[in-house]
């Protein structure tokens, strides 16, 4: 399970290439938003027994980031500065305000001149000079005042989206294409592939049900849903292959207000099959089937959702579930004694992260031991929305992820994880037996 | 006279704003969904495929729909060859009247700013030709063409902007000091 976190997935990257090179390779992919691309491409490149963060980094480090940010040329340029200027929203507040402040200052000034007019009439060229100056002045506050309006118009048309996603969307399409996925029907072919596996005598157990799949991770805002990709592409179209699988990733990273939501519209609500999908996947019922929907980041709902591992009939697992963990959390994190003084922004994005980290964190504290397969890879102080990213960046982004592999890889002990869900799951199981009566 | 001119200008550039706002509710393009643009984003288009893309989104409206804007859009441009008059004199007879109540080299910048009316005037013309012609055959511009129709607009806009705040704030100016006559 790869988690979401913008562009700091490069980091994602250096962890499942140490894992690669350790002989570790993936029966099962997921991953939402960042997570998603980088699950993406595991899936598609070659096979299940090769290894392919290599080629995913040759990608990352030719691709231009920036091109993703594919945008009004102004909204580019306020997200450029935004993200790679500390000062710049003081920059900017202070020239609006200079820009009121002479205007203002030339009103007064005009009234003053006007005044002093009848006695010294040399002030009447500087007055008139005022004037005009004091109509420039005007004249540029309403042109921000129309270019404002003009762009949060085109905004709302965009769906309240600052970015399309064009270049993105097309650039994993192509990523997909090149290593011979098209369809979900061939994006499912590479991703349930088996390889031959051999367990261990000792675990007496076999291979039998394993199964390999991949799954993208979206927030549905028509229904509020969350979704999971391609399973249940049959949502939206009779024939799964009508739909091609890069909208999946396309529609994970569909960062709110950042990038446009990905619609799917045309949905043949009058068809059985359609109709029995819905039911099947969220007991929706067929009066209430929309035929468009509008799909977010899946990190609006589950960022992590390492849950979809789970098998509550498996007792003892087979193999483990590993989860990369995005962490760019503030390591002074506040530890509740500065809660009441926290400024308007913290305390909507506490309650945002309280709401949206919720369903994961409840999981995994359900069923604690998923925590023992999850490496955190340490990225504070890096813009997940830094999407101009030199190589360099990328590299020690890519570095981190690669330590991170490294020491979870040193202190992952398989035997006692195993036992642990064992012994979790019978507990789990013990609770949840219905009572005798 | 002039002011009898002015008039007649401002009431041909209020009626004719009036009806290029009505025409401009038609305006539907395709992109992932049926979506309102802005001749705005003609004029400023925000790359060089951009104003094409527009376009050719209309004719994925379907043939009824797509007719129905491309004749509200063509209807606006010719609007548009109407409302020329009234903004560009308007402003020129505004500039001429500064230059006269201010004389000397104020003067002249004014009477200047007045005839460079004339240039935009024909600028905007030219954009509109421009358009006309992208709506019969949607394409993209190269880059060269799309930095020459940027600094286009820039100087179509600019010139009766500028000539319009620099005019007006000093005929206030007279005005509000009592000196009403030109």
């Amino acid at each position: 399970m790869q988690k979401g976190g913008g562009v700091l997935g490069v980091a994602l990257v250096g962890y499942t290439y140490i894992l690669e090179l350790v002989g570790i390779r993936f029966l099962r992919l997921a991953g939402t938003s960042a997570g998603a691309i980088n699950t993406a491409l595991m899936t598609v490149i070659e096979d299940k027994q090769q290894p392919k963060s290599k080629k995913i980094l040759e990608y990352l480090c030719t691709m231009d980031f920036f091109s993703f940010v594919d945008g009004h040329p102004f909204a580019r340029w306020l997200i450029r500065n935004f993200v790679s200027d500390t000062s710049f929203e003081k920059k900017a507040g202070a020239t609006l305000k200079a820009i009121f402040f002479t205007f203002g200052g030339l009103v007064v000034l005009d009234t003053v001149l006007l005044g002093l007019r009848p006695r010294w009439h040399y002030t009447s060229a500087a007055a008139l000079l005022s004037f005009v100056l004091t109509g420039i002045s005007f004249l540029l506050i309403l042109l921000m005042i129309f270019y404002g309006s003009y762009m949060l118009e085109k905004l709302k048309a965009a769906g309240y989206g600052i970015n399309p996603g064009v270049v993105f969307y097309n650039w994993v399409k192509d990523r997909m294409e090149e290593n011979g996925v098209a369809t979900v029907t061939a994006l499912n072919a590479k991703a349930s592939a088996v390889p031959p596996l051999i367990i261990r005598p000792e675990v007496g157990n076999t291979t039998d049900g394993l199964f390999g799949d991949v799954t993208f991770i979206t927030s549905e805002l028509v229904t509020e849903n969350k979704l999971q990709l391609p399973l249940m592409t049959n949502l939206f179209r009779v024939n799964v292959d009508d739909i091609h699988p890069a909208r999946f990733v396309r529609a994970s990273m569909a960062i709110p207000f950042f990038f446009e939501s990905h619609i799917i519209s045309g949905i043949p609500v009058d068809s059985p099959a359609i109709q029995q999908a819905w039911f099947d996947h969220l007991k929706i019922e067929k009066d209430k089937i929309p035929d468009t929907v509008r799909l977010v980041d899946g990190g609006m709902l589950s960022d992590f959702p390492i849950n979809i591992f789970y098998n509550p009939k498996v007792i003892e697992p087979r193999l483990p579930v590993f989860g990369i963990d995005l962490d760019d959390s503030d390591p002074r994190r506040d530890t509740g004694k500065n809660a009441p003084d926290w400024s308007l922004a913290d305390y909507i994005g506490r309650l945002f992260n309280t709401i949206r980290y919720y369903y994961d964190r409840d999981f995994l504290e359900k069923d604690y031991v998923f925590k023992r397969g999850i490496g955190a890879i340490p990225l504070f102080g890096i813009n997940w929305l830094n999407f101009f990213l030199s190589d360099e960046q990328k590299l020690a982004m890519f570095r981190k992820g690669a330590l991170a592999a490294t020491e979870f890889l040193l202190n992952f002990d398989w035997p006692e994880y195993r036992r642990l869900r064992i012994e979790m799951q019978q507990q789990l199981n013990k609770r949840n037996r219905p009572p005798l009566n | 006279m002039y002011i009898i001119i002015f008039l007649i200008c401002f009431a041909d550039a209020w009626i004719s704003t009036v009806i290029m706002g009505r025409q401009s509710k038609a305006f539907f393009t395709m992109g992932t969904v049926r979506k309102p643009f802005s001749i705005f984003d003609l004029e400023f288009p925000a790359s060089p495929v951009s104003a094409a893309n527009l376009l050719l989104g209309i004719g994925l409206l379907g043939e009824e729909a797509a007719l129905k804007v491309k004749r509200a859009l063509r209807g606006q441009l010719y609007v548009d060859f109407l409302f020329m008059p009234g903004v560009y004199v308007g402003i020129l007879i505004l500039c001429r009247g500064a230059a006269l109540k201010t004389g000397h080299w104020p003067g002249t910048f004014f009477c200047a700013l007045a005839y460079l009316q004339l240039l935009a005037w024909l600028l905007d013309i030219t954009e509109n030709l421009i358009l006309l012609s992208l709506i019969k055959r949607p394409r993209p511009f190269s880059q060269g063409q799309f930095k020459a129709y940027g600094f286009m607009e820039l100087f179509k806009w600019g010139l009766p902007l500028i000539g319009f705040a620099c005019a007006s704030s000093t005929l206030l100016y007279f005005w509000i000091t009592g000196s009403y006559f030109v």
